[in-house]
């Protein structure tokens, strides 16, 4: 896959009316422009507190020294970024298909990226597949996404999806605190139970882009059929029915209802994404007047 | 149940073939196109439940093979003709008349097109059919295809006989008394309504009877002889009974030719009787036939054979007893001779000859004769018959016929020899030792010819059913075994004046029992079956 593949300058340019803004980020991180719980030189008053040596003089608030008597300094938020983790899903299935789900995925990922340096934020890309790997290590920069464009379009198809030991690796990173994008179709073959507790064990705020096709549920499938996974290569004999049918389609049904579930329970934000769609309008609709709360 | 075109087993083994072969085919491994997916853990999990058919795994969704074979099922029976009897264990047998009066018009061809008909609503299994002519035919058992009777049927005519439905229905009534049974009867058999009252409660007799028809009949409804009135031993007179209201001339043949003899005759009313005088009574086959024709031939002739009455030639010995001599002497069938006697009267016995002799040990009388002696049996009756008060009779094994009497016996004071039993006594010996046998006065077909012959057919067959005397089946000739030979005629007043039947009970009832036919049905069934598995197939709840 080329990088012009996965950008081009309207793609760039579509996504700068876009950000990420977060509630309020752990603080110990570098200054940027998102709120954060630590107190400092930012523009927003947050709370008073009694002077102490060493505090600085030009934080003493006069006017209440005046009344009272006693001296009090003014606290002030400090703004800090939001480190992005963009967990992309690069297992053989993702690169199956005709568009591949890999593609939507990684300009979803790569927009992701985008927007938070434009933002300040640090980025980090963590393909993962039957394993995580570090693609880039989180840092800041808005020229660094061309950089990180060329580095998404060189990553190769992976093995079998593994979210128990993907994720895991990913926890033992001890990253600070951020947003961990995670892109992929989900079909872990350990099941949604798999899939949402790896998910569970993470520290992060989550947002989940799900890459889906319109076939995943409504499979245009007929006949005698022997389907094999793309990914292990196992094999299942079906007699295509209208009952068969209606079995696979409440199987994916629960899977989608147990994402969902997680989702809602977790606080996370859930992007069905149609590998097949446009990427940007589909990811701007997450973004209510341009803005994502994480 | 009845299966119509199958048997039980072909039945049974042809579902068995259905289902075995349904079998394999649900366990049939099918060719799969190869197709990647990415979606394969919801396939594993709709494949848990719908695997594809593939031999050597366990026997999967047994409801939908039940269903298939309910349909196969349905279809196989509906072809072995499968036919409900509404539960009804009552046989149903059809009797054919075939006697003589059947051959009026198209009478036998109705009876036998109404009788097709019948059974053709009728279960197989229930059903039977028997024609009754002079002698019993089946025509249908039960559990035969309809195809049997046609074969049967062919070539089949009325006999000239009178009607034996009634005879065959009590038989039928004693043979089946412990089941229901209904007979029906086609034809114009003349049943007795106060005799059938007698039939068992669960034996229902019905009738499809012939119409009637218009009355100019005329028959000849008896034929015999009896010794001339004017006492010449060698003739005989003739009686020729006509009945019917038609007036037809009737001429008698002796030997082929002409009898030219004017009869007396007698009219009552219903009956014409003509008596022939003195005709010579030497063994000849005699024939009545009346002259025109009407709906019915086998009442226009009838024949007989006449006695051959020869005198025996007697030889008595001089000082033979005095009431013997007497006895002979009156016989006019008895001519004494002075040699070559066929009978020799008195003296010693003799032991190549027949004889009457007589014996002063004796007390009775002594009856010899050859082992298995064919008219010892019949002598022996008439002799009992006389009640002559005699001592008892004995019997003895010897080489020829021989009569012993006890001296005793024949004297005066004993009585015997002034009964009026001693003439015939000695009239009667005269005649079994000389071995004439003048055969039965009258023959006619259906009732029993009263002599002593043993008779048999053409063939030599014997036709004396044991313990019974012989009854001609049908008009024709009989030969016989010591005696002459035999002319039955029909003779039956009857069938010559077509007379109505006095039971009467129409058999429309039994067509109404009509068994339910279920191929139908059953095709029926198994297209619904079909369409309900098309429906679930496309729903998705049969595999």
């Amino acid at each position: 896959m080329e990088a012009r593949d996965l950008y081009d300058a309207d793609f760039l340019e579509s996504l700068t009316r876009l950000r990420i803004i977060a509630t309020r980020v752990k603080g110990g991180g570098r200054h940027a422009e998102q709120r954060s719980r630590d107190l400092g030189s930012g523009f927003d008053f947050r709370d008073f507190r009694p002077y102490a040596p060493g505090d600085d003089l030009r934080a003493i608030d006069w006017n209440i020294y005046s009344r009272l008597g006693r001296v009090f300094v003014r606290l002030y938020e400090e703004l800090e970024d939001l480190p992005l983790y963009v967990l992309p899903d690069v297992s053989r299935s993702a690169f199956l298909e005709t568009p591949p789900r890999a593609r939507a995925g990684l300009r979803a990922g790569l927009a992701l990226s985008a927007i938070s340096l434009n933002q300040h934020d640090s980025v980090g890309v963590f393909p993962f597949s039957d394993d995580l790997s570090v693609l880039v290590r989180p840092a800041a920069g808005k020229r660094r996404v061309l950089t990180l464009a060329e580095r998404f379009a060189a990553i190769e198809p992976g093995g079998e999806t593994d979210f128990g030991k993907s994720l895991s690796r990913f926890g033992a990173l001890g990253l600070r605190e951020g947003l961990v994008a995670v892109v992929s179709d989900f079909f872990d073959p350990r099941g949604i139970d798999a899939v949402t507790s790896a998910l569970g064990a993470l520290r992060h705020r989550l947002l989940l882009v799900q890459l889906t096709r319109k076939t995943d549920r409504d499979p245009d499938l007929t006949g005698d059929l022997r389907l094999v996974d793309c990914e292990s290569g196992a094999a299942a004999d079906v007699s295509i029915s209208a009952a068969t049918l209606e079995r696979y389609r409440a199987a994916y049904d629960r899977f989608q209802d147990g994402l969902t579930k997680f989702a809602r329970r977790r606080g996370a934000g859930l992007l069905q994404l149609d590998a097949d769609e446009e990427v940007v309008p589909q990811l701007a609709a997450v973004f209510e007047g341009g803005r994502y709360v994480a | 149940m009845n299966l119509t075109f199958f048997s039980g087993a072909v039945t049974a083994a042809g579902i068995a073939a259905l289902a075995g072969g349904l079998f394999w085919l649900q366990r049939l491994r099918v060719r799969h196109r190869e197709v990647p997916v990415v979606t394969a853990l919801f396939w594993r999990e709709a494949v848990e439940e719908t695997r594809a058919r593939e031999l050597r795994l366990r026997f999967r969704h047994p409801l939908a093979y039940l269903f298939i074979l309910a349909i196969c099922a349905a279809l196989w029976l509906a072809a072995a003709g499968l036919r409900f009897e509404a539960g009804s264990d009552r046989s149903v047998v059809l009797l054919l008349d075939a006697s003589a009066g059947m051959a009026r018009g198209t009478r036998f061809d109705d009876a036998l097109r109404n009788m097709r008909d019948m059974l053709e609503g009728l279960p197989a299994s229930k059903r039977s059919a028997i024609a009754c002519g002079a002698t019993d035919r089946t025509l249908l058992l039960p559990g035969e295809e309809l195809a049997w009777f046609d074969e049967r049927v062919a070539g089949l005519a009325p006999e000239a006989c009178p009607s034996s439905i009634e005879d065959r229905v009590f038989t039928l009534a004693a043979a089946g008394a412990d089941r229901p049974t209904t007979v029906v009867v086609f034809g114009d058999a003349h049943l007795d309504a106060s005799a059938l009252d007698l039939l068992p409660q669960d034996f229902e007799l019905v009738t499809s009877l012939a119409p009637r028809t218009a009355g100019d009949e005329c028959g000849i409804t008896a034929l015999g002889v009896t010794p001339a009135a004017s006492g010449r031993w060698s003739a005989v007179d003739v009686l020729v009974e006509l009945s019917g209201s038609a007036s037809r001339d009737v001429t008698l043949e002796l030997r082929g030719a002409p009898l030219h003899r004017a009869p007396e005759s007698s009219n009552d009313g219903t009956r014409l009787r003509l008596v022939f005088r003195d005709v010579p009574a030497d063994g000849d086959t005699l024939t009545a036939r009346l002259a025109g024709s009407d709906g019915l031939t086998a009442d226009d002739t009838a024949a007989l054979v006449l006695p051959l009455r020869r005198r025996v030639r007697v030889q008595a010995d001089p000082e033979l007893s005095p009431r013997v001599a007497s006895a002979l002497a009156a016989d006019p069938g008895v001519e004494l001779v002075e040699g070559d006697a066929e009978v020799v009267f008195g003296g010693t016995r003799s032991a190549t000859a027949p004889g009457f002799t007589f014996d002063a040990e004796l007390s009775g009388v002594v009856v010899g004769a050859p082992a298995g002696d064919p008219g010892l049996a019949a002598f022996l009756e008439r002799l009992d018959t006389m009640h002559f008060g005699a001592a008892p009779v004995a019997i003895e094994v010897g080489s020829v016929r021989s009569v012993r009497v006890g001296t005793a016996a024949l004297d005066d004071d004993a009585g015997w020899t002034r009964s009026r039993a001693f003439p015939l006594f000695v009239a009667e010996a005269t005649r079994w030792l000389a071995g004439r046998t003048e055969g039965p006065r009258w023959v006619a077909a259906g009732r029993a010819a009263l002599d002593d012959a043993a008779r048999t057919d053409d063939a030599g067959h014997a036709l004396d059913p044991v313990g019974a005397d012989f009854a001609p089946p049908a008009a024709g000739r009989y030969a016989s075994i010591g005696g002459p030979a035999l002319v039955a005629s029909l003779t039956d007043r009857a069938t010559t004046l077509d007379a109505e039947s006095a039971y009467r009970a129409d058999a429309s009832a039994v067509v109404e029992r009509d068994p339910l036919d279920l191929v139908h049905w059953l095709a029926l069934l198994a297209f619904v079956a079909l369409l309900v598995e098309w429906v679930l197939v496309r729903r998705g709840r049969m595999p």
